[in-house]
């Protein structure tokens, strides 16, 4: 596992220092991800982050549009309208 | 987003009392536009600037908002298969920051949300298909977990239509 490849644009497109475990999931995320995006975005092209996101809604399977409706609903209580 | 209860803030357009040149977001580019040239695009109508506060003072974020159209044929093909084979009006989500003092609290979503909702109250004004940003590469995941989706030959520029935006948020928002 010490020697587990990491795609040269995945180091230098993040910054944060990355876990061999998290390179086992960025791998299956970036293989997801295959599927799921456009045919234009290489899945070596994924981030540390954007990997996550892929993740995220691998592993914790939401409705459609969750997020952005917590983060709504959080934006109402910030300015008072909650 | 964090589950830290954020309150006692309020979007203002930029006006002269806000201190600009106490912002910093960290990134010179953003600083610079928002310090130096944010006011002048207001005076010529080329951007709205809006700003998050809770003082009426103090900077904790803004975004600018400009109107822009869209090229149908850039878009997904499920997605032009909806549009008329004109240039699209929608609406550019130009500049976003959030003051360094301010980061890490969930407050990008804040700021995101209010950009939203005053694209959609614009767009029943002036019509508007959806919101276009074009994202560094450090927020490209941001918006995508946001619900806009990438242009197929332009990953880094995502649009979220006003329909999509305004289906989620119907029944949470204060004033339909």
């Amino acid at each position: 596992m010490a020697t587990h490849p990491v795609h040269p644009q995945i180091e230098s497109l993040d910054q944060r220092p990355v876990s061999l475990s998290e390179v086992d999931d960025i791998e299956r995320a970036a293989e997801r991800a295959c599927f799921t995006n456009p045919p234009s975005i290489e899945p070596w092209m994924l981030t540390v982050a954007d990997a996550e996101v892929v993740i995220d809604s691998w592993e914790n399977p939401r409705k459609p549009g969750a997020h952005l409706k917590a983060a709504y609903a959080h934006y109402l209580e910030a300015i008072g309208q909650r | 987003m964090t589950g830290a209860r954020l309150t006692g803030f309020r979007f203002e357009p930029l006006n002269p009392l806000h201190d600009k040149a106490g912002f910093q977001c960290g990134q010179p580019e953003l600083d610079g536009y928002f310090q130096r040239q944010a006011r002048q695009d207001v005076s010529r109508d080329l951007a709205r600037v809006y700003v998050l506060t809770r003082d009426g003072k103090n900077v904790d974020g803004f975004y600018t908002l400009s109107a822009i159209s869209v090229d149908p044929t850039k878009l997904p093909p499920q997605t032009v298969r909806k549009l008329p084979n004109i240039a699209i009006p929608a609406t550019l989500l130009g500049r976003m920051a959030v003051d360094k003092r301010m980061q890490g609290i969930g407050l990008g979503n804040v700021v995101l949300m209010n950009a939203l909702r005053m694209a959609l109250d614009g767009s029943r004004i002036v019509g508007s298909w959806a919101v276009i940003v074009d994202a560094k590469p450090d927020a490209l995941a941001f918006y995508m977990k946001n619900e806009f989706q990438p242009f197929p030959d332009q990953p880094s520029r995502l649009f979220l239509t006003m329909a999509h935006f305004a289906q989620l948020v119907s029944g949470l928002s204060i004033a339909e």
